[in-house]
């Protein structure tokens, strides 16, 4: 072991590591770890695990044929294509502006930074529907700009601007509230060393600060494109369900459920399952690659 | 030595770059998101008036979805709490084949569309459902029912209980735990009075945190409640239902007075959190 | 760092800066020193006490200084404060003659090495060199041929491709100190740079940065809580504590006269006791000395005695004055020394109000040391201690 290695900044990824050296004192008796587990394991599959499997029996219940013939509807590929453009779209802004979020709160102490911080998270306690909501309340045909915006012909609601608004409004703090841990942990040193070594800000920024952020940034990334994919109750209020036009692959759902497609229906859910799975293996890849980093860069 | 330069104020200047910059697009982008949007919201409250604030408190229909709603994400949240952290505490401190699945499954409905959620849950409860057909024979509805509402609740709330305890756990002071055995204390005397207390913030942060998710669920809840006005209508979906009546007034009294209840859980879980922060703080 | 080097030359940032800033007066005499801050005061937004507060001092040029202070002594905010990465709320800073206080970090041409290391995890160790010439735009042939003399200079010949985290502690601190010496600094400000390395390397280090700074002669400020190293490595010494700077000398003078009770509590380890001027005398205990300056009959002192300045009184000495006798309490044998702590017999009932415990530290090889035991009683004579007049209270 080397002592260097495990410099005062680097006791912080504790939390994450694994407990490879459980101590002898720690370990619960056989039978209570017996309980706890099935129970853990229990509940998890019971509301977690079962309505996962759910989704595939439902889908492939009537077989594959039926179940290819609902995945090549167009609808469900134009819902798909208005879905990946929101995101397109939300997930770059939430990108940057995270960034810009994350540095200035992790980097600076002024005043009222206790009420930008909760400004920040506000999105997160805010009821979907009210996100959609007050879009109506500004866009809508009685809403604030009405007038203005039929004056000139253009909508925002129940148009895709309203949806992009309304899932930029949702996914808000993702990519800002996993960079400020990252950020506080890695500390200003090497930043402050860019400094004195005489780089400018945005130097100082691009080569230094962005490569360390990188699988922050991902994975911020990745939360907020699942979140901005599958978004139900805020898009589903500005929407308007104009079919082919507003229609995002959530909502599509909805429709071909109401319509009593349970195939169609769980057919386009289960696209969006498999959405939702490939997130959970990239946030677990780059969770690892994150502590590994941390790690290294902790000590570094 | 040089009169001394006391006095002289200097202009507050940051060492590191991009102070003004992040400050004037956060606040910005801040605002046009998200500030102007809730700040039409309250000025649509006040157009609807006291008089309209109140008729939406006292309206029975309302009264009904609140009662529904709260009620709904309080057991759920009650249950997700003792649940959650077993899970939490099987994850940090057993090692058992299918760990890593299981860890990412917590996320699941982080990540799982909740219009998805929403009907896989119908299906399984459903008369015909996997579970559903058992708990008829019980006599026991859970689609279409009030306890329907609760399932889908408890699927969402559940990642915000473990992923709030799960920290604080990996965080004990084994030490603090070797030091209680070495004074004599069983292994179950050590989880009630030494582990516990330290779980106990954490417990009630995540608590607090599914409660206002479930509070504020749409649409894993709608699929599975039947939307029977007075018996299974949510908080969210009666505003949903007055935006499609055009009646804006009485939507935008509800959610203001959801609004409300979220920003008090927003400060509530604020609390919590220096709380606790304080009282490991204390401990190291 | 010139002699070194001077075949490359290139523009720095320091041309800028001592363009940009003006010249003061009072460095008109180039002897003068490198490096000045004068009262320097910094207080943090919630810090109830300044951080640094009216700090003043002078560092020669080619030279090594040291601020030496217990943690929260402000030592390395004053050396943030050098660099630029803090701001100060009053005074001075002066850079080769030119006031630099409102000058940003990026210009002040200072190299600056953390305590952490605080080396770019992303890059290779000769990209974390480069990284300051890179800056400044140098060609990348240039570069690479000052990289690989660095790294040589610093005994990390062939280490360039490796990433920090491959490098052990030592090895990672001898790289930050290339990076910082790339961009041929005017004075080199090193942050407790050995504080995270474990006892031995820490002594290594020591010894190697004493060589490299005769070959750089490089102006250097180091902060240290560790009074050994301080008193191995510089020219001379600011000792600071609570944000203020209680001494400043060469080692010698600040050890052998300490200026404040502080100095002589922190410097050298040496144990308080309390006496008073009698007789014109200072009387501590039942010892007898000349009283420092500017004290009167009857006033209390303070006296700081460090286990050298007590000898062990030979048996066969005849008629010996003012050498009282006591026990040993304690023996500790440490390495090369014996540390006893004898408790002194009580003079006359009156003046003993209680007990005196005093230390005495003798060599091992001394013919007294190790005959004695525990329980031995010896006589004592102090030669000297820091004395101090009690402040009225």
């Amino acid at each position: 072991m080397n002592p260097a290695r495990s410099s005062p900044r680097s006791k912080m990824p504790r939390s994450k590591m694994p407990h490879e050296t459980q101590r002898e004192v720690q370990r619960d008796p056989g039978l209570l770890r017996g309980v706890l587990l099935a129970t853990a394991l229990g509940f998890l599959g019971l509301f977690v695990l079962l309505p996962l499997g759910a989704v595939f029996v439902q889908a492939l219940g009537k077989g594959f044929a039926h179940y290819f013939e609902a995945i090549s509807d167009p609808k469900l590929h134009e819902s798909a294509l208005l879905t990946l453009l929101v995101a397109a779209i939300v997930v770059p802004i939430n990108l940057v502006l995270g960034v810009g979020a994350a540095w200035l709160i992790a980097r600076f102490e002024f005043r009222g930074k206790r009420l930008l911080v909760a400004l920040v998270d506000l999105p997160f306690s805010v009821s979907p529907v009210i996100a959609g909501l007050v879009f109506i309340l500004l866009f809508g045909r009685r809403g604030l700009f009405g007038p203005l915006l039929a004056a000139r012909d253009t909508q925002i609601v129940f148009a895709v601007p309203g949806i992009v608004l309304a899932t930029l409004f949702v996914t808000f703090p993702f990519v800002a509230r996993e960079l400020i841990p990252l950020l506080e942990a890695q500390g200003v040193a090497e930043e402050e060393a860019a400094l004195t070594l005489g780089a400018s800000g945005f130097q100082m920024f691009r080569r230094v600060t962005l490569p360390k952020l990188r699988w922050g940034l991902l994975y911020g990334a990745i939360l907020c494109n699942a979140r901005a994919m599958g978004e139900f109750g805020a898009v589903s209020v500005v929407s308007g369900h104009v079919r082919g036009r507003t229609v995002t692959l959530p909502l599509h759902v909805e429709i071909l459920y109401d319509e009593y497609d349970f195939t169609g229906a769980f057919a386009a859910a289960s696209v969006l399952t498999l959405l939702a799975l490939a997130t959970l293996v990239a946030k677990k890849l780059l969770a690892w690659q994150l502590v590994r980093g941390r790690r290294a860069g902790g000590a570094a | 030595m040089s009169p001394p330069a006391a006095g002289v104020a200097r202009a507050p200047r940051r060492v590191l770059p991009g102070f003004s910059l992040t400050l004037g697009t956060t606040i910005f982008w801040l605002s046009i998101v998200v500030l102007v949007p809730l700040a039409a919201l309250v000025a649509k409250s006040s157009e609807v008036g006291l008089h309209g604030l109140r008729l939406a408190l006292t309206d029975p229909r309302a009264l009904a979805a609140y009662r529904l709603s709260f009620g709904a994400s309080f057991i759920a949240a009650l249950i997700n709490a003792p649940f959650g952290a077993v899970v939490a505490w099987v994850l940090v401190r057993y090692r058992f084949p299918g760990k890593a699945l299981i860890d990412a499954l917590v996320d699941l409905p982080f990540a799982l569309p909740t219009a998805v959620a929403g009907i896989t849950s119908t299906s399984i409860y459903a008369e015909h459902g996997v579970l559903g057909r058992h708990l008829a024979h019980w006599g026991i509805k859970v689609a279409f029912a009030p306890a329907g509402v609760v399932v889908a609740m408890i699927f969402v709330g559940l990642p915000f209980v473990v992923r709030t305890v799960e920290p604080v756990i990996a965080e004990i002071d084994f030490e603090a735990e070797e030091a209680a055995a070495s004074l004599g204390a069983s292994r179950l005397t050590v989880l009630r009075r030494v582990v516990f207390p330290a779980l106990v913030p954490a417990l009630l942060t995540g608590f607090a945190l599914a409660f206002a998710r479930g509070l504020g669920e749409y649409g894993s809840v709608i699929f599975i409640s039947g939307n029977m006005p007075m018996r299974t209508e949510i908080a969210p979906l009666l505003i949903v239902t007055r935006l499609e009546q055009y009646d804006y007034a009485g939507a935008t009294a509800i959610a203001v007075v959801m609004l409300a209840v979220a920003l008090l859980m927003l400060v509530a879980v604020g609390s919590l959190q220096t709380w606790s922060r304080r009282r490991l703080g204390g401990v190291r | 760092m010139n002699a070194l080097l001077g075949a490359l030359t290139f523009a720095g940032a320091t041309d800028e800066a001592r363009a940009k800033a003006r010249t003061t007066e009072r460095w008109r005499d180039e002897s003068h020193g490198e490096l000045a801050v004068e009262d320097v005061t910094k207080r943090y937004p919630r810090g109830e006490a300044p951080a640094v507060e009216g700090a003043s001092f002078v560092a020669a040029r080619g030279g090594v200084t040291s601020l030496l202070g217990p943690s929260g002594s402000g030592k390395s905010t004053l050396l943030r404060i050098i660099a630029g990465l803090e701001i100060p709320d009053a005074g001075t800073v002066l850079l080769g003659g030119d006031d630099v206080t409102d000058l940003p970090a990026q210009r002040r041409g200072v190299g600056f090495v953390f305590q952490s290391y605080a080396l770019f995890p992303t890059m290779s160790v000769h990209d974390n060199v480069a990284f300051g010439l890179s800056i400044r735009g140098v060609p990348k042939r240039v570069i690479d041929e000052r990289v690989r003399e660095l790294l040589a200079r610093v005994q990390l010949g062939g280490y360039g491709r490796r990433f920090p985290a491959e490098l052990s502690g030592g090895e990672r601190q001898r790289v930050a100190f290339a990076r910082a010496l790339a961009v041929e600094p005017r004075v080199l400000l090193l942050d407790e740079p050995f504080g995270a390395l474990d006892a031995r390397v820490r002594v290594e280090l020591r010894a190697w940065l004493r060589t490299l700074h005769r070959e750089t002669q490089l102006t250097t400020i180091l902060v240290t809580h560790d009074q050994e190293e301080a008193l191995e490595v510089s020219d001379r010494l600011v000792v600071m504590s609570r944000g203020r700077v209680e001494q400043t000398g060469t080692p010698e003078e600040v050890y052998a006269r300490p200026a404040t009770p502080f100095v002589a509590s922190f410097v050298g380890g040496a144990v308080e006791l309390a006496g008073v001027v009698r007789r014109g005398q200072a009387e501590i205990g039942p010892f007898r000395l000349p009283p420092p300056r500017h004290v009167a009959e009857g006033d209390g002192l303070r006296a700081f005695v460090r286990g050298h300045d007590v000898e062990l009184v030979s048996p066969d000495e005849s008629s010996p004055e003012n050498a009282p006798t006591g026990r040993i309490e304690s023996r500790l044998a440490i390495g090369p020394s014996v540390r006893l702590t004898v408790r002194l017999d009580r003079g006359p009932a009156k003046d003993a109000k209680r007990d005196v415990e005093i230390p005495v530290t003798v060599s091992r090889d001394s013919p007294l040391a190790s005959a004695l035991a525990r329980g031995d009683v010896v006589r004592l004579r102090l030669r000297r201690a820091a004395l101090f007049a009690r402040e009225a209270s």
